[in-house]
């Protein structure tokens, strides 16, 4: 394994050393501070990046269509394309999923004859009155809050990066990686609905039967996983230094 | 396009490195972002495809025993992964039972062929031409392997049920659990980079115009 380290110095030693830009970055001997007034980024200096292997690819006849990437045949962008465009249609898909997915029930539980429907805000009634704070807090936070919080953080991501704000960017970032990490959590509520379903089928004894909450609700997740992936992180860096 | 071997990139704010080596269980991340790089390792296949191979061994008994079984008088509903998809394909939400399909069945089964597919022939010291595209599909669906999650799920059912009727851990559920730990295992072990220049080291050795790569020496 090979390890990054920042690139101020330009190295002489190299032949496929790229045009420098901009002001020089800072002295040598300080590698460990972020190098902000003059990010050498990859785009600045011509070269691309693969999205799935990450090696740093660079066109020898500058050319403008990127093509492939030789190592792993991913095909090559500077920036994920149409990224803005395509998180905001999918935050709106997500929005509006979000509402039947809401609204409708997830499942109908019968008991001795008697059928009951239950949302997912139900769901989590249900398991305070039983007791289970625990329970309810999992599914609250992975049904309720993840989704919400997840749609709202990458809204206002892409709306900065759409202003080309250069509002604090660290934050930001780790606003993206905490979004990417937790976004899986919501599935939880869709496995259970079918793993109950499944378990619980003695006719009119008692019977759990899915219901199209449920659908909704799935696609609410996926789309937001699908929003999340469309968002280009570096287009929060991007405009940073970009004035020098 | 041509690699430049001498510089590598943070993913996610575009900040070029020089690159050098990184010792073994160190991590690296980017001084601008805080991104995690890499983590340096000596030998990024044998665990991988140890761990690939204990989850696929376990993902079988995961997924044809039943994980939860309801009991009612002499009547016993056993409840299995598979059991649960087609539950929902017989309630005709075909869209819903793809997506619990396509996370815990099609997604990890794959995954976990593709990495094994692709690990076994770098271990052995040989070249596969099919390698970095069985490597590339192991990396595009390892995020949809949501098995973890519905671990949890399956807990969460049981409490849920405990007031409607009695309900047992089904068989499956030590091999899931000891699944959800080598899953995760995996991924904390799996290091594309290193792997991809393993990947393209062995393509370029099936094509002697590229051996100026040998500076990163083949392991035995």
């Amino acid at each position: 394994m090979i390890a990054p380290t920042p690139a101020d110095r330009p190295n002489p030693g190299v032949a496929a050393t790229p045009p420098t830009s901009g002001p020089p970055g800072p002295a040598p001997g300080s590698e460990a501070l972020p190098p902000v007034p003059s990010p050498r980024t990859a785009l600045r200096l011509g070269l691309l990046v693969c999205p799935l292997c990450r090696a740093v690819l660079r066109s020898p006849t500058g050319d403008t269509n990127p093509g492939r990437c030789p190592r792993c045949q991913s095909s090559l962008h500077p920036r994920k394309v149409a990224s803005l465009e395509r998180t905001w249609a999918l935050i709106l898909t997500a929005l509006i999923l979000y509402i039947p997915a809401n609204l409708l029930p997830i499942m109908t539980v019968t008991r001795f004859g008697r059928s009951e429907t239950s949302t997912i805000l139900n769901g989590i009634q249900t398991l305070i009155t039983m007791g289970l704070w625990p329970l309810a807090a999992i599914v609250f936070f992975a049904s309720v809050v993840v989704p919400l919080l997840k749609l709202s953080v990458l809204a206002g991501l892409a709306f900065a990066a759409g202003r080309h704000s250069t509002w604090r960017p660290e934050e930001r970032a780790r606003l993206y990686r905490l979004v990417e990490s937790v976004g899986h959590w919501s599935m939880v509520d869709v496995f259970l609905v079918a793993i109950l379903a499944a378990v619980v089928d003695l006719g009119a004894i008692a019977a759990i039967e899915p219901e199209a909450g449920a659908t909704y609700f799935g696609a609410v997740v996926v789309v937001t996983l699908f929003a999340a992936h469309s968002f280009d992180p570096r287009l929060t860096w991007d405009p940073l230094g970009a004035e020098a | 396009m041509q690699i430049e071997p001498a510089f590598s990139a943070c993913p996610a704010c575009d900040l070029l490195f020089r690159r050098r080596p990184l010792p073994h269980g160190m991590a690296a991340s980017c001084p601008r972002c805080g991104t995690t790089l890499g983590v340096g390792t000596d030998d990024p296949v044998s665990r991988p495809l140890a761990l690939a191979l204990a989850s696929l061994i376990l993902f079988f008994v995961v997924s044809l025993e039943p994980l939860l079984v309801l009991r009612l008088g002499d009547r016993e509903v056993p409840a299995t992964l598979f059991g649960a998809v087609l539950t929902l394909v017989d309630a005709k939400m075909y869209p819903l039972a793809f997506l619990v399909f396509w996370t815990s069945l099609l997604a990890p089964l794959t995954t976990l062929l593709g990495l094994i597919l692709c690990l076994w022939p770098l271990r052995q010291g040989g070249t596969s031409r099919l390698g970095p595209g069985f490597f590339r599909i192991a990396l595009a669906l390892l995020p949809w392997a949501l098995v973890g999650i519905y671990f949890l799920s399956v807990l969460l059912a049981l409490f849920k049920l405990k007031d409607l009727a009695e309900i047992h851990l089904g068989a499956a559920m030590v091999a899931f659990a000891a699944l959800v730990v080598t899953m995760t295992a995996l991924r904390g072990s799996l290091h594309p980079e290193p792997l991809w220049e393993r990947l393209e080291l062995l393509n370029d050795l099936e094509h002697p115009d590229g051996l100026d790569n040998l500076e990163h020496p083949k392991r035995p």
